[in-house]
């Protein structure tokens, strides 16, 4: 699927010399892309091949996975400016008032790239409508991981599920509709449980670094943060009182070695591992009711599974 | 449930021993959990990274 990445790039540069006038804003879009697309567009590649499997035949399915990529990079610049981090980013050298709107007009341009993709009236409505269906979930739950309201792990379910699985049920599903396909519960359920296993995954990652970014360090509410606090052993309180604000970061900050060893003997990294493999076996099992996909499946698998830069 | 049997294996050596041959019976977990835990078990025990999946 590598090969369709410089035809959805392609798409996203030309949305952008077409609707984008002024020209600090195209020159900011274009190096907020070429940012992006140094990165990963597996995004794009779900939309593009979910319109394969389900029988779509033209190009379209390129600009379609253009305007899910535009969204994605927005997105991803929101969120990078909401936890003020990723500094070697474009978007972050950036003056922040620039970042913010050049977000917020790219959130517009996946929009109407989004509107232009399909020359089937039917087809633009019902994308337009899965996408803003999709897109105003994650919205609500990007505002309860931001609000750190999450209390327990079916809160923290939840979140994830309205947070970062409707992304991937929105790609996928932007292939199936752009086929002229309706809305489709398995590829539904499964795009869901993509993300599920997907989020375990970074959890998991954001839970063992010890710099900024560690879920840790700054109290974040998340399934493996919770396993680790609902530990009733002495010698592991220090973790509790420092999520609940009885002791400081300079309290804790030479206890690194001591903190992965504690992960390590809790179980917390095997827990956050079979949860996320749990989710990915279901997504396969849900794969596999579908017979006429499999010839795609190993293909789908490796979008999947690619490495990114 | 998954947390309370995870907790148990990893505070008793013998058992996480059992568990990662596939020795020890897991009870109070669903079929799925179980699948997913005898899954990371098995990667455990044959020193493999285990299961990785990483979408970021």
């Amino acid at each position: 699927m590598n090969n369709c990445n410089p035809l959805i790039a392609g798409h996203m540069r030309r949305l952008v010399q077409q609707y984008f006038t002024a020209e600090p804003l195209i020159r900011y879009a274009e190096l907020f892309i070429k940012d992006k697309l140094a990165e990963s567009i597996r995004f794009g590649q779900l939309t593009v091949i979910h319109y394969r499997m389900f029988g779509g035949m033209g190009d379209e399915a390129y600009e379609a996975a253009a305007a899910v990529e535009l969204f994605v990079l927005a997105s991803d610049i929101l969120d990078d400016l909401q936890d003020q981090d990723a500094p070697h980013k474009s978007w972050m050298q950036a003056p922040q008032p620039i970042a913010i709107h050049v977000a917020t007009a790219l959130l517009t341009l996946s929009q109407q790239a989004m509107l232009v993709s399909s020359a089937s009236n039917e087809i633009r409505l019902a994308l337009m409508e899965m996408m803003n269906t999709q897109l105003l979930q994650s919205a609500n739950g990007q505002m309860l991981d931001l609000a750190n309201v999450v209390e327990d792990e079916q809160d923290y379910l939840d979140m994830v599920k309205q947070k970062s699985a409707t992304m991937l049920q929105f790609a996928c599903m932007t292939g199936v509709l752009l086929a002229g396909q309706p809305w489709n519960s398995v590829v539904a359920e499964y795009s869901l449980e993509i993300g599920m296993a997907a989020q375990i995954q970074n959890d998991l990652r954001d839970l063992l670094r010890w710099d900024d970014k560690s879920d840790f360090i700054q109290r974040k509410r998340t399934l493996l943060t919770l396993y680790l606090i609902e530990g009733e052993a002495e010698e592991d309180l220090w973790i509790k009182d420092y999520f609940q604000g009885f002791i400081s970061i300079q309290d804790i900050e030479a206890k690194r070695e001591l903190f992965l060893e504690t992960c390590e003997r809790t179980g917390v990294t095997l827990y956050g591992s079979v949860m996320s493999r749990m989710h990915y076996n279901r997504f396969e099992e849900l794969l596999d009711t579908i017979q006429e996909i499999s010839p795609w499946k190993s293909t789908f698998l490796s979008i999947l599974n690619q490495e990114i830069a | 449930m998954l947390k309370e049997t995870i907790r148990q294996l990893v505070s008793n050596t013998g058992n996480m021993s059992m568990a990662m041959g596939g020795q020890l019976q897991i009870a109070g977990v669903s079929a799925a959990e179980q699948k997913a835990l005898l899954g990371e078990l098995k990667e455990k025990n044959e020193k493999n990274s285990g299961y990785a999946y990483m979408w970021s």
